[in-house]
């Protein structure tokens, strides 16, 4: 058996911390050789990103003494009779404690965030672009700023930065607005048509050109460059291995559904007939793309079970209850499918949806189809 | 705060898995936790007749107690002061510990030591007669 004794420090460091190595953070630390503590601001919570993957860092509090000790060797050893009154062999090996903890760094793997609510849009007009910069409560980063304060991995970063319909204009990291996206993603698949690229392998020189084609001739500003290209493509295809893009008609068929709601069914509601025919006119024509009506759950309801009716998401109340009420204001009985989109941010705890919805309201089945009203 | 690199300098060591049960991680750390309080003057005391208190590196310091770890039967003994037993025992930890330092100069954080083991004591201490 081996005898040590034991020491501290009377001042032990403060430096240092105990982060709890889960196995997915202590492989990506094994692969990548780095971890990276991330926090948007201060204040705000921190996370730990690998190359790939988000942690949320959580402080563990626990009030049992726990040292962190190193083998030293003392100025000056004592003799055996001064350790203790008890019967001790002598000690082979000196510990000193030189960091007390009372508490550990706990991950939490997390989806990474980019902050997109401060940043400059950009409509496609230079000059109101340098107008929005101008703004106080208008954040200016490059990108590279951006990335490195966003509370996300590189990865990530990579994927949501275009879906957010993010892009950089005059070195500037900014949003598209939703009218310039629009416009945009028009005008590059009907260029890509007219130009015979294959939808399943686009290449971001290629695409650039095909919408460039017959742009700023005479001199004038082009407003659609290789960065909104990029957006654009980020945004509404995949990026094979090969770097190409695969064109996701399912998300193109959203974006003009979304667009179709906002267009023709904002007012007043619209029967889904006539909205489907709506929905078909708005892409380019020969534009092969299926009308998946699902996709659009979430930007709609149905004011007298029948017709539709566009609305926000944004508008909602976030109190869940209130939330609950509002939608039942809109539409008595929602199916449980079409209300899902509405209300699965409130449920933080990941119940099932259906034991969720209990918790507020009143749930029906009726064959395949779960029905949910007020209480 | 935008970000903060932690760095791995002693990277192949510390991915190094142990085979045998060891308490002294290859870095030289060990993990020492007592369910309670563990109380020592945090200046020098006028009077040190068992000279308990030293200094190491400039820093003072103080022997507070004496341990015994048997690793075949995973067993520990502490000795505190010259009052305390207590009984504890050496565990794998469920998930591995990082020991990270956080250089307030620099801004940078080294990931030092990966501890697997540490030493416990759960019970309460018993008296030496």
């Amino acid at each position: 058996m081996q005898t040590s004794a034991l020491y501290s420090k009377l001042k032990t460091d403060s430096d240092r911390k105990l982060l709890v190595l889960k196995p997915e953070l202590l492989a990506a630390l094994e692969k990548d050789g780095k971890l990276e503590f991330k926090a948007s601001k201060p204040e705000d919570s921190v996370v730990l990103c690998s190359k790939n993957k988000t942690w949320l860092l959580k402080q563990k509090n626990h009030s049992n003494t726990v040292l962190v000790m190193k083998e030293f060797i003392p100025e000056e050893i004592p003799e055996v009779s001064k350790y203790s009154s008890f019967k001790v062999t002598e000690p082979s090996s000196y510990h000193l404690g030189y960091a007390k903890q009372s508490n550990e760094l706990e991950p939490r793997l997390t989806a990474g965030e980019i902050d997109i609510s401060q940043l400059p849009i950009y409509t496609g007009d230079a000059q109101s672009f340098q107008i929005i910069s101008k703004r106080s409560n208008t954040v200016l980063l490059t990108l590279d700023e951006l990335r490195q304060c966003s509370p996300c991995s590189q990865d990530e970063f990579a994927i949501k930065w275009p879906v957010l319909g993010g892009c950089v204009v005059e070195n500037t990291a900014c949003i598209l607005s939703h009218e310039f996206t629009s416009r945009a993603l028009h005008i590059t698949l009907m260029s890509c048509m007219a130009e015979s690229l294959d939808f399943e392998a686009l290449d971001l020189p290629q695409a650039f050109a095909a919408v460039n084609k017959d742009m700023g001739e005479a001199g004038e500003f082009n407003p659609f460059n290789m960065e909104v290209v990029r957006t654009i493509l980020g945004k509404f295809c995949v990026l094979t291995q090969e770097g190409k893009f695969t064109l996701q008609r399912k998300s193109v068929g959203q974006w003009y559904g979304i667009e179709a709601l906002r267009k023709f069914a904002s007012r007043s509601m619209i029967p889904q007939e006539e909205f489907m025919i709506k929905w078909k006119s708005l892409f380019p024509p020969y534009f092969n793309c299926d009308l998946d009506f699902t996709t659009l759950r979430g930007n709609f309801y149905r004011p007298l079970g029948a017709g539709i009716q566009y609305f926000s998401k944004e508008a909602l109340p976030d109190n869940p209850k209130d939330r609950f009420t509002y939608l039942f204001k809109l539409q008595s009985t929602w199916d449980l499918d079409e209300m899902r989109p509405f209300i699965d941010q409130l449920n933080t705890n990941s119940l099932k949806i259906d034991s969720f919805v209990m918790k507020y309201a009143r749930r029906i089945r009726q064959g395949k189809r779960t029905l949910i009203s007020a209480r | 705060m935008p970000s903060v690199e932690i760095s791995v300098s002693k990277l192949k060591i510390l991915f190094e898995n142990e085979g045998n049960v060891s308490v002294t991680t290859p870095l030289g750390n060990t993990l020492l936790e007592i369910q309670g309080e563990l109380e020592f003057p945090l200046t020098l005391p006028t009077n040190d007749v068992n000279k308990k208190f030293g200094k190491f590196n400039d820093e003072h310091i103080v022997r507070f107690g004496l341990l015994q770890v048997d690793e075949a039967s995973k067993k520990a003994t502490m000795l505190v002061g010259e009052k305390q037993r207590l009984l504890g025992s050496v565990v794998k930890l469920e998930t591995p510990l990082g020991l990270l330092k956080f250089d307030q100069s620099t801004g940078s954080v080294d990931l030092q030591d990966i501890i697997r083991y540490k030493i416990i004591f759960k019970d309460r201490p018993l008296p030496i007669m």
